[in-house]
């Protein structure tokens, strides 16, 4: 295997809320001991429902925000060693693209002003390299030549989610980090949205980081798939090792909560009870054992379960195995 | 069972500056008492402006401009203002897709469910407090005494959709509208939201049209469904029957392109190009232009709707 792109270890990022002047400081840990390992060339997928922290983690490992422990390091060289010039370079290999096509885009700016701007600040094309270039990467993400001097409100969600793309791709990254890149577009859509996602991963090379809510989407989108329960990873694992055989409650109720459109499979809803605690002040023990069917005491309401190796190649972090659960 | 609810060519138009949107462009369908039915599309097809026509809550510049709606003997077009109050939140209810936005910031949330009780059932305060306390329990609200005066922004997503559920059910209403009701919401709490619906609904024996674009939830949910294109209804079919046997060329498509039906990594099948512009007059099909199966008469005239098995309609030249 060849050497991680990009590696976190030990990642959290507490927030500090106070309410009142005279209030205690509280913390509210959105992400809370995370380590993920991205390889060249490979998806990985980041589920987890509103709230667990996913894209607070994207924002950290776009260097976006400082985490407030641990490190993150890009091709063997850490954030926080990394000179002005090396975090400029980072900046350039390291794209995002955002959930909401209609806010992610300046509206006073033109369609070629807003996918060329990246070149200028990277000095890498200028004058009629750079029309060139950008009519090459509209071509590439399906924009037609005569979109080039066009406003942004003037396109459908699709097709500025494609303007979004053109953008992250001009400077030739060697990752993306996409948050949501099809929640806010119609069924009919998003499938386009995907395919071209997988295109361009595969003529570039790209690695990508896949956040999503809906599990259908980043089964096929992933290589190997992360799942975050209140700040933390509960299960991670290759892609068809963890959907062929799920080895944490939390998940095993996240995907059976999806509406199946086959009736083959489905399978008996486990329907949690109550909301996601609030990261505020989140449980003792397992985060996941207020709304767990099968929690123990005191094991899961004592002591915070460890991401282990269940399986090769597949972790969890739960007390109970399979076999006391089932 | 009895007919509830009866849609016969509902046409909604949004009268604009530069044209005329036919937002909704005749639509027929029909709704038996403790059924539910789908209407399932994309953004812009016309589903939710069908619910609001339905409620009689379309707005200016849009104008309902013909058909009926027959709800319970008679046609709602036809009712004063007045009339239609006494019907709305009391006969009739509407869950909103926005839990934020569809509940008053201002208001406590019990004082919200208890203002159609007092107001379409004529119960003291007292009487439709302890009503109240009863839906909110009904819904699955955790100690509803200390809710009840708790105020929206108080509440995490999942509980504002049980409220405003709470708000619609409060007067036991026979035809209940969702529109997008889960659409805001993670899916473990999805789950418990139509898990209460369905509940209700089959202790009640009220109608439910559920708004959706999520064919997994049709899939799960619904008896009866109806897809909707570009302001009609293209194909209306027993649920089981549709996703077994889909029959237009967009269902056909909308199906194939999921990710669900697919093999992890490979291309999707996808729909080429985009919703056609409503403002623009369309003589023909609305999904002519992105039809892998068009013939001559599709962008010329327009389909009409055939009846091709038994509880299966398609409107399609390719069905004669």
């Amino acid at each position: 295997m060849s050497a991680p792109l990009l590696e976190a270890s030990g990642l959290k990022r507490h927030f500090t809320v106070k309410s009142g002047a005279f209030e205690a400081k509280r913390f509210l840990k959105a992400v809370d001991g995370v380590d993920l390992r991205l390889n060249t060339g490979e998806t990985l997928g980041l589920a987890g429902e509103s709230g667990c922290g996913k894209s607070t983690v994207a924002r950290l490992l776009m260097g976006l925000l400082t985490p407030t422990g641990g490190e993150i390091s890009f091709r063997g060289t850490k954030l926080a060693d990394m000179g002005r010039d090396d975090i400029f370079s980072f900046r350039k290999d390291v794209q995002m693209v955002f959930q909401d096509p209609f806010s992610s885009l300046n509206p006073r700016m033109r369609v070629g002003d807003i996918i060329g701007e990246p070149l200028t600040i990277h000095g890498i094309a200028t004058g009629a390299g750079k029309r060139d270039k950008i009519l090459d990467l509209m071509e590439k993400v399906g924009l037609a030549r005569e979109h080039f001097s066009r406003y942004p409100h003037e396109f459908s969600g699709g097709q500025r989610q494609r303007i979004g793309i053109a953008r992250a791709l001009a400077v030739s990254p060697r990752l993306i980090i996409a948050d949501e890149p099809v929640s806010a577009l119609d069924l009919s859509i998003q499938a386009q949205i995907i395919n071209l996602l997988q295109e361009l991963k595969n003529t570039f090379s790209l690695s990508f980081l896949f956040i999503a809510h809906d599990l259908s989407v980043v089964r096929h989108m992933s290589d190997r798939i992360a799942i975050m329960y209140l700040g933390k990873i509960v299960e991670m694992g290759d892609r068809e090792a963890v959907f062929s055989n799920l080895l944490h409650p939390y998940t095993e109720a996240l995907f059976s909560a999806v509406p199946q459109i086959r009736p083959v499979q489905r399978k008996k809803q486990i329907i949690l009870q109550g909301d996601l605690p609030s990261p505020l002040s989140p449980p003792p023990g397992c985060p996941f054992h207020t709304r767990c069917p099968y929690a123990k005491a005191p094991v899961c309401t004592e002591i915070p379960p460890s991401l282990e190796e269940k399986e090769p190649g597949h972790l969890a972090a739960c007390h109970l195995s399979k076999k006391l659960y089932r | 069972m009895p007919t509830l609810l009866q849609v016969r060519d509902l046409s909604t138009h949004f009268h604009l500056a530069h044209g005329t949107l036919k937002a909704v462009d005749g639509v027929d369908f029909s709704l038996e008492c403790g059924e539910t039915l789908a209407i399932v599309g994309e953004s812009g097809c016309g589903k939710s402006v069908t619910a609001y026509s339905i409620m009689r809550l379309v707005m200016q510049p849009g104008k309902i401009e013909s058909g009926e709606i027959i709800f319970s003997g008679q046609d709602l077009l036809r009712l004063s203002e007045k009339e239609m109050q006494e019907l709305r939140g009391n006969h009739i209810s509407m869950i909103f897709q926005e839990p934020m936005t569809s509940l008053n910031p201002v208001l406590t949330v019990g004082n919200q469910i208890a203002e159609g009780l007092m107001l379409h059932r004529r119960l003291s305060r007292d009487a439709a407090r302890s009503e109240v306390m009863d839906i909110l329990q009904q819904v699955g609200i955790p100690s509803p005494a200390a809710r009840f005066n708790d105020y929206p922004h108080q509440m995490s997503g999942g509980m504002r959709q049980r409220v405003v559920i709470a708000m619609a059910l409060a007067c036991r209403p026979r035809l209940l509208i969702a529109d997008e009701p889960t659409t805001a919401l993670d899916v473990t709490i999805q789950a418990q939201i139509l898990e209460l619906i369905d509940q209700l609904k089959s202790s009640s024996g009220m109608g439910l049209i559920l708004i959706t674009h999520d064919l997994g939830i049709v899939a799960e949910r619904a008896r009866h469904t109806a897809i909707m294109y570009a302001g009609r209804i293209v194909e209306y079919a027993d649920t089981g029957e549709l996703f077994h046997n889909p029959l237009h060329p967009y269902t056909q498509g909308l199906l194939e392109s999921l990710p669900q039906n697919a093999i992890p990594g490979q291309p999707l099948n996808t729909i080429s190009g985009h919703v056609p512009d409503l403002l623009a007059d369309l003589p023909g099909c609305g999904f002519c232009e992105r039809c892998p199966a068009k013939e001559w008469r599709c962008s010329e005239e327009k389909p009409v709707m055939k009846e091709v098995g038994s509880d299966h309609q398609v409107r399609c030249w390719k069905f004669k």
